[in-house]
């Protein structure tokens, strides 16, 4: 009982923290109704909508709108130009970023995962056989089905991350990548859009994406781990994403606001319950 | 061509070349740019197109953002065709700065194309496609160095091939021009030196051209001939350019003589005219038109041509007539052959052949050829002695010396030979020639040969005539030889077909008929006959002839009276002197003149008479009449006579030996053959039919107490009964049985007639018994004779006639001694024919006591199983065996005829049952009764069953007859009609036992019957296998096809019977149903009233 009373006070000073500073800053903004836009990487975007509700809620005056995928590197390049007012990305910015202004601040980090449709009754799967899926080797799932693979582009963080399991998977992703027909989806939504609607799909994903935008995907344990945010946490599981908060050279008050919302207590829930942990 | 036409060609041919080398070689390179550079140009444009129109999309989907959507513009780039590859693509905004850029910087030089992208109309930015080009530099430069290779090649060989081709032309032309000038000088040379005249006129016929031998050959020299007009060597009668013109284009009307040479007439300076041939040949010049005529002198051809046509001409005769010699075989034929090549193939006017007749020392013509010969020889003899005019012409000449004698000219001593030697002066013959034709060395012939060219005949000539006439005496010498063969040929086949007849025929009649027949037809005489002498007459009687007769025979005297000789006729003179008679020339002969002329209206011009001698006399004569004239020489009359001792040798060998052979083979004192002809005949029965080995029984008999005959009433009165027996034993057998007496009192007969020991039994009663049962006369006593006999049968008693003999005569003896009438050689032979007599006996008995009966077994209707037929059968009662089977009586019954008298007795008696039941209340079915084959073979078969039934009251109601299908088969045609006959009563007919006898069913269908009845034997077998079953359904699908009823006999089973209802049988009849029982048994199935 303690505990959450304890809990319950924690948010409440959180809650009354968030809106002395949206007082503040509607104050000092005038009366005039602010906002921004956030755009950036897809395994970000499910989580920033939450977080953006959360926080209109305290800041009616604000409004946050979430723009499509734009990448980690669409969303570098349109924060440093005042396209949108913050960028979330999947990578530290580059130098040649930083350069350009840009400031990064990591917020949560969240387990790379192999996603499937939960339709599907597979929840592990193994290097090996993901190497095998990839070769053309393994072409159906246990129950007979036929596999299909969904790939992002080489280019990709996912991709890279995907080629760093194991050597074998490298090779046999890079055959993968050869084989007509095969399905790329251009960012994170799209791939967990294609997982979802395509029968037998399996693919790179987040628990981030999976948790925040409420997939119908199952996280894949994988060579026998679960890949949870703990696990992840540990070491047990060791695939995970890192992501950032990145705004420009000038940033306004409110998605300084925003940010610290999402630095704060409540914020931090709101990852915590979405396949995320802040490191 | 000319070296200066050469070197202004050349330059030409240069400039040509290069033009078309410096065409390839710009045109490979520029070409290879011009078509590579569009596709690299449609490439990169296709590419920036599609990319920007992708980009357009996305920038319409995302206006505001599409910028930062790097990932997807980069997809967008990448995925969008065609593959960007070694391109580089940039995706600039409206100012310019590159959004995202693919591909590293290709090489250069490089090929840049942009698309604009629209957001709304408006232009946000573009794509750019850079593109390297450096592959289509460096394939022109490559394909500008092959242009320049080729162009090169190009250049040489079009420059060089056409300028060696005319360098050789030019010096071919040299060549030619060069020789050109060495055949003119040649050509003058050889027109000077020629052996042929070459003269040349001009257009209007002066001479232009005269060479050295024109000069040698007319006589003019050049100077005194040029410019003169050519008719001066043309013979006056030619000049006008007629046909014999050498002139050929003045007169214009000879240009068909150009180019072929003629034949004309020229004319020298000294005036002499010679045959030449002319070649003449148009041609043109500057100065006009010429006429060169090639001349040759021909005067020696001419002449040799003349000698070798007139040796091609008695070549030709000789050919002629060589292939009339291999062809012709007769003699007059081949003269007038001869004659008639020798005109018509040979030229001559005249040709005739005589026969010469050397004793008479005269020609008579034989055959003759030419327009007037005929008349010219009239058909007069000429004659040949020296002394007269004729002997001393050329034929008379000519056939002394056997050497061909001519003359060229008979005018030079016209007053020489005979009349028709001026007769053939003043018909304007004036060549002539003799050639004699000699055989064996005699002159037989002459061939005289006419002409009236004078001059006709040379040395070549007289050789190749001399050779014809060799040549015709050969042929006549083949010929005369020829016919003598023949002749002769002609007598020995006529006697060695009259010998073969000797050895054939015994007949002394048939043998001369023979004879005579051979003479005619073999012989190719025209009538031969024999005749004998009648010595009481005295003359000789004719007693074969052959050939054209006509009555001549019968008008002929052929007395041998020695008081009227002077009219004897050459037959009857030839028997009288026991000497041929021979009349070579029947018209000539002055014996002959009695008969001359009816023998000349027959055809004969001689005959030969041959006396037939038998025992040193003169028995007959051999009369052989020809049809031509001597034909009778002395070579000939030798085979002749010989022949005709043939004939008498026959005639003497028949006399004795028809004593002998009688004597031999026959009984004396009976007339019958004696044992060996007996012998000798049985021998030929059993032989008889290739080797069939068919039954032969001998039979041989002996007479019971001749010994006392012939001890008491004497010799005499036994030879008397041996006669009279022989006479009725040889009444009583048949004409294929031998019957011989044997020796003593014993007779045998041989016969086939047999086929088994009963059949001898039979043929003893029939021959034996019937001649012996009568008494015999002897003298004033009756005598009644008994005999005892012994069989053997051929093959088994013995394998020859003697063999069987010997065993009859053991038989015979064993008889003697059992006192049996006879007895059989084999003792189970004997026992075997007792018990069928025994049997037969009791059978006899048996129809005359009733002892047979009647058995009925009914027949079903399978569906009701109701009675609806009985079928009787017979029975025997024999008082001691009991009830004996059908099977053991029935075919001695048949065999005795007996089967007759029991059939009716069967019919009358089933008729009488069926009456008895009817009376007795009962209602029966009607009774079927088996007829015998032997009952059915009758004519009065109908009429027999018609009297059997008479007796019992509406019989026909009652009774069917049954008869085997093999019974019907045997005379289908007789069978129906008696059948019909027999339905006609109102009697059903059935077949018995179908199935057996092979019936064709067209047959069948004719019969008229009521019903079949199946054989057991298929009804036994039908469950046994599908094609027994098959056999018996067909057989009922057939009777209902025929409207007949169908039964099944011999039905056992339940199994047969179910069978058979599904099969649609009617009725059935076997054990099944019910056994044949008598008839009160049969009683208590019938229902009643």
């Amino acid at each position: 009982m303690r505990s959450v009373s304890k809990h319950r006070g924690a948010l409440r000073r959180g809650r009354a923290c968030a809106i002395a500073l949206a007082l503040l800053l509607g104050s000092s903004g005038g009366a005039a109704a602010e906002e921004f836009r956030i755009g950036g990487t897809g395994s970000a975007l499910g989580t920033m909508q939450l977080l953006a509700a959360e926080f209109t809620a305290a800041n009616p005056d604000i409004r946050i709108t979430t723009v499509p995928s734009l990448g980690s590197g669409g969303g570098v390049k349109a924060v440093v130009a005042g396209a949108i007012g913050l960028a979330a990305t999947s990578r530290p910015i580059s130098e040649r970023e930083r350069k350009l202004g840009a400031v990064e601040v990591e917020y949560a980090r969240t387990p790379f995962v192999f996603a499937i449709s939960t339709k599907s009754k597979v929840t592990a799967i193994t290097s090996s056989e993901l190497a095998a899926i990839y070769a053309g080797k393994k072409v159906t799932w246990p129950d007979g089905s036929p596999v299909r693979i969904v790939l992002r582009p080489a280019s990709d963080i996912d991709t890279e991350m995907v080629k760093r399991i194991s050597p074998d998977i490298r090779r046999a992703l890079a055959a993968a990548e050869a084989r007509p027909g095969v399905r790329f989806s251009v960012n994170d939504q799209d791939a967990a859009d294609d997982l979802e609607r395509i029968p037998g799909a399996i693919g790179p994903s987040s628990l981030a994406v999976i948790a925040s935008e409420k997939r119908a995907l199952r996280a894949l344990k994988l060579d026998g781990r679960e890949p949870t945010p703990a696990n992840a946490a540990s070491g047990a599981y060791p695939y995970h994403k890192r992501l950032f908060l990145v705004t420009g050279a000038r940033r306004s008050a409110v998605v300084e606001r925003f940010v610290a919302f999402v630095r704060s207590p409540a914020g931090r829930k709101v990852l915590d319950s979405n396949g995320q942990w802040v490191p | 061509m000319s070296a200066s036409a050469e070197s202004g060609i050349v330059p030409i041919v240069r400039r040509l070349a290069l033009a078309f080398a410096l065409t390839v070689t710009v045109t490979l390179p520029a070409g290879y740019f011009g078509l590579d550079y569009w596709n690299h140009v449609e490439h990169v444009e296709l590419s920036a197109r599609l990319k920007a129109e992708g980009l357009t999309a996305l920038v319409a989907a995302n206006p505001e953002l599409w910028i930062y959507q790097l990932r997807r513009l980069e997809e967008l780039l990448l995925r969008y065709p065609p593959q960007l590859t070694d391109d580089r693509a940039i995706i600039r905004d409206a100012a310019g700065n590159a959004l995202i850029t693919l591909g590293a910087s290709p090489p250069a030089p490089v090929l840049v194309r942009a698309f604009p992208i629209y957001d709304s109309g408006r232009l946000v930015g573009r794509v750019e496609i850079t593109h390297s080009i450096r592959d289509l530099v460096l394939g022109t430069l490559a394909a500008g160095l092959l242009g320049l290779l080729l162009g090169a090649l190009v250049y040489a060989t079009l420059l060089v091939l056409p300028l060696r081709a005319l360098r050789r032309v030019t010096v071919a032309l040299d060549r030619e021009t060069a020789a050109l000038r060495a055949s003119e000088a040649r050509f003058r040379t050889v027109a000077q030196t020629a052996a042929d005249a070459i003269v040349t006129y001009d257009a209007v016929g002066n001479v232009v051209g005269w060479n050295a031998a024109a000069e040698k050959i007319f006589g003019y020299p050049a100077a005194e001939v040029i410019g003169r007009p050519l008719t001066l060597l043309i013979p006056q009668q030619y000049q006008d350019g007629g046909p014999g013109s050498m002139n050929g284009a003045p007169a214009g009307g000879e240009r068909r003589i150009f180019g072929k040479p003629v034949e004309r007439q020229g004319r020298t300076r000294s005036g002499s005219e010679f045959p030449l041939e002319l070649a003449l040949s148009e041609w043109e010049s500057p100065e006009g038109k010429f006429f060169t005529g090639i001349i040759r002198d021909i005067t020696e051809r001419k002449n040799h041509e003349l000698r070798i046509s007139r040796l091609n001409r008695t070549l030709a005769v000789l050919s002629g007539i060589n292939s009339a010699i291999v062809r012709i075989s007769d003699r007059q034929e081949l003269f007038t052959a001869a004659c008639r090549i020798a005109v018509e193939h040979g030229n001559f006017d005249m040709a005739w052949i005589g026969l010469v007749d050397l004793a008479a020392q005269e020609v008579t013509p034989a055959a003759w050829a030419g327009v007037e010969t005929g008349e010219f020889l009239g058909g007069v003899k000429t004659r040949i002695r020296d002394d007269v005019p004729a002997g001393r012409g050329v034929l008379a000449r000519a056939i002394r010396a056997g050497k061909p004698v001519f003359e060229n000219d008979m005018t030079v001593e016209p007053h020489i030979g005979g009349t028709r030697r001026q007769d053939a002066i003043r018909r304007g013959y004036r060549s002539h020639i003799v050639l004699p034709l000699t055989v064996e060395g005699g002159v037989v012939a002459s061939l005289s040969l006419f002409a009236k060219e004078a001059g006709f005949f040379n040395e070549d000539e007289i050789r190749l005539l001399t050779e014809l006439a060799d040549d015709i005496s050969f042929a006549l010498e083949h010929m005369a030889k020829q016919d003598r063969i023949a002749k002769l040929s002609r007598i020995r086949a006529v006697s060695s077909g009259i010998n073969a007849a000797i050895v054939r025929i015994r007949d002394r009649e048939e043998l001369f008929q023979e004879a005579c027949r051979i003479v005619v037809e073999h012989g190719n005489f025209v009538m031969a006959w024999i005749g004998m002498l009648d010595k009481a007459a005295p003359s000789i009687r004719p007693v074969a002839r052959a050939g054209r007769d006509e009555g001549y025979l019968d008008a002929l005297n052929l007395s041998i009276d020695s008081n009227i000789t002077g009219n004897m006729a050459l037959a009857a003179e030839a028997v009288a002197g026991r000497a041929p008679v021979v009349c070579n020339d029947i018209e000539a002969d002055g014996r002959m003149r009695p008969w001359r002329t009816a023998a000349l209206e027959r055809g004969y011009r001689s005959v030969a008479q041959l006396p037939l001698v038998l025992e040193q006399r003169a028995v007959g004569v051999f009369a052989l009449y020809a049809g031509e004239p001597g034909i009778f020489d002395e070579e000939e009359l030798k085979l002749l006579v010989e022949m005709a001792g043939d004939v008498s040798f026959a005639l003497e060998h028949m006399s004795k030996e028809e004593r002998l052979n009688y004597l031999a083979y026959y009984d004396a004192l009976t007339g019958l053959p004696n044992r060996a002809l007996f012998v000798d005949r049985t021998n030929q029965r059993m032989r008889a039919r290739g080797g069939e080995r068919r039954m032969v029984a001998l039979i041989l008999l002996d007479l019971e107490r001749f010994r006392n005959i012939n001890e008491t009433l004497g010799r005499g009165a036994g030879d008397g009964l041996l006669r009279q027996v022989a006479a009725r034993l040889a009444g009583a057998v048949e004409e294929s049985d031998v019957l011989a007496h044997v020796g003593g009192d014993q007779f045998a007969i041989a016969t086939r007639r047999a086929e088994r020991g009963e059949d001898v039994a039979h043929i003893l009663d029939q021959t034996v018994t019937r001649a012996l049962s009568q008494s015999f006369e002897i003298g004033r006593d009756q005598l009644r004779i008994a005999a005892r006999t012994g069989v053997a049968v051929y093959p088994t008693d013995g394998a020859d006639a003697e063999g069987l003999l010997r065993n009859a005569e053991a038989a015979l003896n064993d008889a003697k001694k059992t006192g049996h009438r006879y007895l059989f050689y084999a003792p189970q032979m004997n026992a075997r024919v007792a018990e069928q007599l025994r049997l037969e006996n009791e059978l006899r008995k048996a129809v005359a006591g009733e002892q047979f009966l009647l058995h009925y077994q009914p027949r079903f209707e399978i569906a009701t199983k109701r009675i609806v037929g009985l079928e009787a059968l017979i029975r025997w009662r024999h008082p001691e065996r009991g009830i004996v089977s059908p099977a053991d009586f029935i075919p001695l019954l048949e065999e005795t005829g007996m089967i007759l008298e029991v059939g009716r007795w069967a019919l009358r008696r089933a008729a009488m049952d069926h009456a008895a039941w009817c009376t007795a209340g009962f209602k029966p079915p009607r009774i079927a009764v088996n007829v015998s084959q032997v009952q059915l073979r009758r004519k009065d078969f109908v009429d027999c069953v018609k009297d059997s039934l008479a007796a019992v009251d509406r019989a026909a109601e009652r009774i069917d007859i049954e008869i085997t299908e093999s019974m019907l088969m045997e005379d289908v045609g007789g069978s129906i009609e008696k059948l019909k006959a027999v339905q006609s009563l109102g009697l059903n007919v059935a077949v018995d036992d179908f199935g057996t006898g092979y019936s064709s069913l067209n047959y069948l269908a004719r019969l008229p019957i009521n019903s079949l009845k199946i054989d057991r034997s298929f009804i036994i077998q039908m469950n046994k296998g599908p094609e027994q079953m098959a056999i018996v359904s067909t057989v009922i699908s057939l009777a209902r096809a025929l409207n007949l009823k169908v039964v099944a006999e011999g039905v056992e089973t339940e199994e047969q019977a179910n069978l058979l209802r599904l099969l649609r049988c009617d009725e059935a009849q076997g054990y099944l149903y019910a056994r044949p029982m008598p008839p009160d048994a049969i009683a208590g199935l019938l229902p009643r009233n």
